[in-house]
Order: C-alpha cells, then structure tokens, then sequence
C-alpha cells in the first residue's frame, strides 16, 4: 500500500481512454472509451460481437502503443471455449499480447494475487477475460451443489438461495478488490465478456409468475414482461430502453441481463460487488421492421420479433412481408455505485444510454486446422479443449437454436 | 456541502453526486488558497481515499481548469490514496495525521517576519466507500473489522478535537436510506440485512449527516 499520489500526477501518468473503434459506443461511456484502472463488464448474447470487442480492444492498445513507441503488453485469458482465432490471427502473432487458460474462479483468483504481488516491470496494459461469467456460473453451482449436499432436507429453498447469493457476493467482492487493486497499480483495464441470461433468474419475481409473465409464443424460450415499465427496477435490464422509447406500452420486453447477476446466486445485494464496476456494456440484438413494413405491421398490431439472437430468416417470414431488420444496439450503464445520486445533469446516475451500432460483418473462413496460430502455440495452454456439447454456455441454451452461436471472428 | 468553517468534524453526507462532489471539493481548495500575492495562508489539502477509482476527475477538471497555471499547486494538494480494506484504512489515517501534525509545526516554528499571520494548513479527509472497505476485512474477521472501524472514527475525531477546526472528515455515503417507494419488500430486506456501516457511523460518530 502507498501513501496517497498527488492527483497532478494520476493525470500525467493517466493513460488515454482506450476506444473500443466503435465511436457510438465511446461517446456513450462518455470519456471516449475505457479508462485505465477501471473495470468494464461486456455482457450479451452469443453471436453479438463481444469477442470481436475484445479483440478490437487489444488491437487497439497495441496500435496506442506503436504509436507512442512504447508498447504495453496486454493479457488475453481464455475461460471455457477458446476464442475462435480467425480474425485473432493478428493479435495473436504479436509478441505483447500474452495468453492464459483458466477453468476455475479461484484459479483466476490466484491468477490476480500473484499478479498483484509480480514486479511492477511486467505488468499488463489491459486484461481482457473471456468467458468471466462462465467461471462465475460454474463457481455458484459447485457451491450450490455443496450446498445441497451438507443441508439436504432441512433448508428452505429460499434459504439456499439467499446463502448462495452472499456467497457469489463476498466471492466477487474479493476478486474484484484485487483486480481493482491491480488495476489502479498499473493504470490497467480489465475487460470481463460476459454471457448474458434471461429473466428467468430476476430478483423480484412475484410468486404469481404466470400471471405477470407470459412466454414468448414464437418458438424462443425467453420469458418476457407483460408491460415496458414491469421489470424490477434494476439497473440490468437489457432492450428495455428501446422499447421503451417507442411507446409500445403493451410490447412485450426482452429483458436481458448479464449472466453475473441472472444465476443460481440471484439476490438483491449485487450493488456489493457491481461498485467495482466502472461501466456494464449488453450488446444485444434489437428488431425493427423492415422498411415500408413497420407502418403495415403496426395497423395489423403485429409485433416485432424480439427473441435475442434466434433469427427470422426471410424463408420464415409469412406471405409477401419480410423479415425485420437486425440491428445491433449496446445499452451502457455507467457510475453503477453511485446507487442514489442524481447527476448534475438532471438524469439518474445509473440509467443506461442505448445506442445503436453497425452490425458486425461477415466473418472471414478461419484457417486451416494445419496452420496452428500463436495463441495455441502457448505454453500455457496446455489443458484440452472443452467442446461446445461439453461446456456449453448459460446464454447459448437460452437462445436456442441458431446454428452459428459463435462469436463471428 | 457547505463551507469549509461550517462542516463539523465528522460529517456523513448523502447522497452526492460527482458534480456536487466536485463542486464542494473544488470550493474547499478554491477559497483561501495561496496565491502568488498572498504568502500568508497556507495551502489546503485534500486527501481522497476511495477502494475504487472514484475521484469525479472529470467534474473537477471542468471547475478548476488544469492548463491554468495557478491551479498546478491545487492538483499537487489532493492525494488521492486507493484503500481497499480497514487495515489499510488505518495505516492511511494515521500517515495523513503525522503529516498533518508535522506541517502544523513546521509553520508555527517558521521563522519568517510574517510568520504570525500564518495560520495551520487546513486539512480534509474524504472517505468514499468505507463499506466497501470495511465489507472486505469483515469476510476475514469481523470483530477486527469493527474494532478497526471504531477505532478509525475516535481516532478522526480526537484528531479534530486537538487541531481545533483545521482537520475535517467527510464520509461519503452509497447508502440508499430509507426506500421511497414505501415498499415493503425493501422495507423487510434492509431489516434483514441489519443497519449498515453508514447507519452506523451517523448514530454513533458523524456530527451530522447531509
């Protein structure tokens, strides 16, 4: 622990926010990108990009630092499936970008500690985790598993429940300190990718589920919300905004949240180790009409097809009409710890902006399984490969059905 | 927040927000601060201690323009200290009040002809996240924890005590208080979850809460 740094000296040796190469997204974060010393969740649906974020945020660290002539070293960590290395090939083959595989919360635990106490020589720029929430997930079932096994009969579900909630809570909460404390250090971002998970798991469901909920009848598995204004008020709600801000005020609302909150260790305390959080990124999928088909759509009280990432392909869209457009929107929510402030501005810290972001391309063929990349040539990944049937992710069994579930790099 | 003269030792203020924050901040530092003319008054100094990166740079950079010359010496007095647990936070307070004691001397022992107008510098502690910090050292010991906290305010308030109006503390509040939808859910939940470290600090050592 130091005493204290004179704030005239945080600035200089403050790095430039780091854009993300999406401007929209970088004037919604409001300081032109992700600070240094900061931590920033991006959260979303398989399929929307994050990956490809991720990627583009190393990109643009190294870019920074060729620019400067001093060239950081950022830290790519896999968690469960490896990040497809198509478009990675780049950043991969850069001898600053460094990589390591970690399957449990305590071993990136761990992983934090030592990084912490490791010579300030060697630090990294940016940590970029993917998969985080995947960890989080499998840390709160073993402990939900434990749980069951010790106080079988006994304990009251909701008892469970609570326990696993203050457990995932003082978890986070000392990750979090460390990589925070790591982050000041070093002025370095850390970048968490997150899936995301339906409201199934929200906080306050009423014990009359059904009545207030209704499920999608289109094939989706998601549970939406009968009205625009129905959630429960938390900061989390993915899409709402949007829907919100057309005035469909009997819309169904797709209402996504990151897979760090919505689990088996949901509760109400998640304010606990969110104040880590600089800002919360979803990138989530929105629909919108397709042209001349939106005023058609609404004289016949048709509504949008809003189910995440399970696509309308044209073939599935009935008679002449076509399917509506895909667009891409990220909703950001920032000072997640200034719970009651009411900004200066005269906007409630803590509601999102919601912006909309060109769609991701097509991604190019990855390359040949002969031809290894620098990333799996690492000595650190030595543990085999989790097959998707193997470890499949919380998000992809709720959005079903889509065959390329992958992030397109 | 209101003047400097005017906040008491211990103030507990919420809620805020990083505009008000940086207001009230940049109006401590701002008003009575050294000028080239002015050799008298000794600068004030401020020390932020926060778990997280929490300084509202941004708000203050607005009010208190960097590229202005003048303003370089109101930057050099803000010490910004990362704190992330209790133990931490008392070997940070009781840095700041040797400092503060040593400064305090080295003035009234200054031997300048203008030395009698020199007045003590003026020290404010802010504390933003304290439950944060004290969250983290009560998942490994919670009597510790709590001794730690006790001790921390007796020691910010004794120091007050004994500087006679040059040695402030504000804790800044995340606390939400008491729900204004009236629900009861809330109501019960925050019954559960007992009082909180800030409930604690205004019933027991805040001279007032804003």
């Amino acid at each position: 622990m130091s005493f204290g740094v004179p704030l005239s000296q945080l600035i200089v040796e403050r790095p430039a926010p780091l854009s993300t190469r999406l401007p929209e997204l970088d004037r919604a974060l409001g300081t032109g990108g992700l600070e240094g010393g900061s931590i920033y969740e991006v959260y979303g649906p398989p399929g929307v990009g994050k990956t490809r974020l991720g990627a583009d945020l190393v990109r643009e660290f190294l870019a920074r630092g060729s620019g400067t002539g001093t060239t950081g070293r950022a830290l790519w960590c896999d968690t469960g499936v490896p990040a497809p290395l198509g478009e990675m090939r780049d950043v991969a083959a850069s001898p600053a970008v460094f990589h390591v595989r970690l399957e449990r919360f305590t071993e990136l635990l761990v992983f934090f500690m030592k990084l912490v106490a490791a010579d300030a020589a060697e630090h990294y720029g940016l940590v970029v985790i993917d998969g985080f929430s995947q960890l989080v997930v499998d840390h709160v079932n073993n402990l939900a598993s434990r749980q069951r096994d010790s106080a079988p009969q006994q304990q009251h579900l909701q008892q469970q429940r609570h326990s696993l909630h203050e457990w995932k809570c003082r978890d986070l909460t000392l990750l979090f300190s460390t990589m925070t404390k790591y982050a000041v250090q070093h002025n370095c971002t850390v970048v968490l990718l997150d899936d995301c998970m339906n409201t199934a798991y929200q906080t306050d469901l009423p014990a009359n589920l059904e009545e207030t909920y209704e499920i999608v009848a289109d094939g989706s598995n998601f549970f939406v919300s009968g009205g625009s204004g129905s959630g429960s008020g938390s900061t989390n709600l993915g899409g709402s905004g949007t829907n919100a801000a057309r005035g469909g005020s009997a819309r169904h609302v797709q209402a996504l949240r990151s897979a760090l909150v919505a689990n088996a260790g949901v509760g109400s305390r998640d304010s606990t180790w969110e104040v880590f959080l600089r800002g919360r990124v979803g990138l989530l999928w929105d629909w919108a009409p397709a042209k001349g088909e939106a005023a058609a759509a609404g004289a016949r009280g048709a509504r949008p097809n809003q189910a995440g990432a399970s696509d309308a392909t044209p073939n599935q869209a009935s008679g002449k009409s076509r399917a509506p457009d895909r667009v891409r929107v990220a909703i950001v929510y920032t000072d997640l710890g200034a719970d009651t402030a009411a900004s200066g501005t005269g906007r409630r810290a803590g509601l999102p902006r919601v912006v909309q972001l060109p769609l991701v391309s097509a991604p190019p063929r990855p390359p040949p399984p002969s031809e290894p990349s620098a990333l799996s040539e690492t000595p650190t990944q030595t543990t085999p490969v989790l097959s998707a049937a193997t470890a499949p992710s919380q998000s992809s069994e709720v959005v079903g059905d889509s065959e390329d579930e992958d992030e397109p790099l | 927040m209101q003047q400097y003269d005017d906040i008491p030792q211990l103030l507990l203020w919420k809620p805020y927000s990083k505009g008000q924050l940086a207001m009230s901040l940049s109006d401590f530092l701002l008003k009575n601060s050294k000028t080239d003319n002015d050799t008298t008054l000794s600068p004030r100094r401020l020390y932020y201690i926060n778990p997280v990166n929490s300084f509202p740079l941004e708000e203050f950079q607005k009010l208190v323009p960097l590229n202005v010359p003048s303003n370089k010496h109101i930057y050099d007095n803000i010490m910004i200290n990362q704190v992330l647990n209790m133990n931490e936070l008392s070997k940070t307070i009781d840095k700041i009040i040797e400092t503060t004691k040593d400064t305090t001397d080295s003035n009234e022992n200054e031997s300048n002809p203008k030395a009698v107008h020199t007045i003590p510098s003026e020290a404010l502690i802010v504390i933003s996240g304290i439950d944060i910090m004290f969250q983290n050292s009560n998942m490994s010991d919670t009597t510790h924890a709590h001794n730690l906290l006790n001790s921390i305010l007796l020691q910010l308030r004794l120091t007050a005590n004994t500087n006679h109006g040059s040695f402030k503390t504000v804790v800044l509040s995340r606390d939400q208080g008491v729900p204004r939808s009236g629900s009861t859910t809330s109501q019960k939940r925050a019954k559960h979850d007992g009082n909180t470290v800030y409930d604690y600090i205004s019933k027991y050592y805040a001279d007032y809460t804003l």
